[in-house]
């Protein structure tokens, strides 16, 4: 039985070996298929056109027809950086759908409106000078394959399509995208619609015109996720519209000029969710250095169920958390729930009745419930302290080593 | 373990389907056809003309000339009209051994696959089909 096992397998293994593929190549775009769906090649025009895959191609434009052993996936878009230029590979099948624009290295997609398969992006290679921008109106995966981007221009990745974007980190790589300063693009990495972040790589995000990472709905990490540095931002972190949901994985943040996780409430009140913070698991990482910002911030509500959540608070008037309604911190998950926060800095601008902002290490607009885990706070700073609530605090369980300074 | 078996099994059935081909012929606006192996297979062009190399050789076609090229497991059998060969000949639509040869077992097709009777062969391209292999035959 095992042999008749080993023979399929072996079967199996070299069949994968005969993938043949044909690539059609214009300048830095190839388009590749499987030579078993390339059918009859119909020549047109006395031969200056040609008909492939669908496609027509004018002959004077194609640079060269390959056919090789690679594989092609299906719906799948390759862009490989080398420095000022960038190469894309897009798979035939939905290659029609797709305008693809190359300048050097920056690279826009702009999907068409009739394509209802998702598509996945996958960006890799290294550029000092390029880009990635996609429009589209479905969703699409983009996956950051051991990329290093930086626009000197611009955002490294800006994706305006609306839609679901799962951002796949594979394990084991690294990323790092860089945006030009003084810019008037929104991050360095944009997002439209709703990212999903998963895979157990790493993306290291450098923030030089406003924030670092920036979704217009809500963001989303999964479990099993690797890790997100911000290693500077001029403005927050990570600025996320309607939710912020994280699963597991790991963020760590400093040099950041703005609020840490600043997450707002969209223009649609209805939105799911809007303006809430969700920790589940995982453990985020701040370094909170910056006059009157926030380490973790939401409009809303702020649910953690578990992870830890460590800052050093150190700037004047800052808060490590701070929560526009209600905070409720239990312990619902696998995961330990840990709030552990150093709070060193002071009052910012001490005595202007419009700006004086103290520093906290929890401020809570609402009511806070604690039902659950650790919370571990030291508040050194002149006038600080460590856990404000304006509404009620309601102790049903937990650990907690410091006073709250409530409202009831 | 006949999971095991039942998914390899799946997976060589999802390759069986993935077919592999040895040669890429070119066919041109006569009908002639002319095979390449796959083998490092590039194609160019310049100057009114396709380029197809391979790891053995280097074939040049017209521009002007081609009609389609496809993937085939086999090379073409036809390499040029069969003026030269001087095997068979059509007169009055009737196809004719110019060598006495017995062309009791000769079938003659059209260029999209019909059978076509012997004795009512109108001008056109006509593919032979021998026991020695297929010829392209032309009924001026």
């Amino acid at each position: 039985m095992k042999k008749v096992l080993a023979l399929l397998l072996l079967f199996v293994m070299v069949g994968a070996g005969f993938a043949q593929t044909l690539k059609l190549h214009r300048g830095q775009l190839a388009v590749a298929a499987p030579a078993s769906d390339a059918g009859e090649i119909v020549y047109s025009r006395a031969g200056n056109s040609l008909n492939i895959f669908g496609i027509d191609f004018a002959v004077a434009e194609i640079d060269s027809i390959v056919v090789n052993d690679s594989e092609v996936l299906s719906r799948h878009v390759s862009v490989i950086y080398d420095n000022d230029l960038a190469w894309v590979e897009v798979s035939a099948d939905v290659a029609s759908l797709l305008d693809i624009k190359i300048n050097g290295a920056n690279v826009e997609v702009w999907a068409d409106a009739l394509l209802q398969d998702e598509v996945t992006y996958e960006l890799s290679g290294i550029s000092a000078n390029g880009s990635f921008f996609m429009e589209g109106e479905y969703k699409s995966t983009l996956v950051l394959n051991n990329l290093t981007l930086t626009n000197p221009a611009g955002a490294a990745i800006d994706i305006a399509n609306g839609k679901r974007l799962k951002v796949e980190l594979p394990a084991l790589t690294t990323t790092v995208l860089e945006d030009g300063a003084g810019g008037t693009h929104k991050a360095c990495f944009f997002v439209n619609g709703h990212p999903e972040f998963e895979g157990a790589g790493t993306l290291v995000l450098r923030g030089n015109t406003k924030h670092a990472f920036a979704s217009d709905e809500y963001t989303q990490i999964k479990p099993g996720f690797g890790k997100i540095q911000v290693e500077k931002s001029v403005g927050d972190g990570m600025h996320v519209e309607q939710y912020f949901l994280m699963q597991g994985g790991e963020i760590k943040m400093n040099g950041v000029g703005g609020d840490g996780i600043d997450v707002s409430i969209t223009k649609t009140p209805t939105d799911s969710l809007n303006g809430q913070c969700i920790i589940e698991a995982g453990s985020i990482d701040l370094k909170v250095d910056a006059e009157d910002v926030k380490g973790l911030k939401c409009d809303s509500a702020m649910t953690i169920s578990g992870g830890t959540i460590k800052a050093v608070v150190s700037g004047n008037g800052t808060k490590g958390i701070s929560v526009g309604t209600n905070l409720l911190i239990q312990q619902k998950t696998a995961t330990a729930t840990l709030i552990d926060m150093s709070v060193t800095g002071t009052t910012y601008m001490p005595g202007d009745a419009a700006l004086e902002s103290k520093c906290r290490g929890i401020k809570v607009k609402g009511d806070f419930t604690f039902d659950g885990g650790a919370i571990k706070i030291s508040a050194t700073g002149v006038k600080s302290k460590a856990v404000s609530v304006d509404g009620k605090y309601v102790y049903k369980s937990g650990s907690i080593n410091c006073y709250v300074d409530a409202n009831g | 373990m006949k999971q095991l078996i039942l998914a390899a099994l799946f997976f060589c059935s999802t390759w069986a389907s993935a077919q592999s081909f040895n040669y890429l012929t070119v066919r041109n606006s006569d009908g002639t056809e002319r095979s390449v192996a796959l083998n490092q297979l590039k194609i160019t062009f310049s100057d009114g003309k396709m380029l197809v190399t391979s790891a053995t050789e280097a074939v040049e076609f017209s521009l002007a000339e081609l009609s389609s090229m496809f993937f085939a497991d086999e090379p073409t059998a036809i390499s040029q009209i069969d003026n030269g060969e001087q095997r068979f000949r059509i007169e009055n639509g009737q196809l004719i051994s110019t060598t006495g040869e017995n062309i009791d077992g000769v079938r003659v097709y059209s260029l999209d696959g019909r059978c076509v009777k012997n004795g009512q062969l109108k001008k056109g391209v006509y593919l032979i089909s021998t026991r020695r292999g297929t010829l392209k035959l032309m009924a001026q």
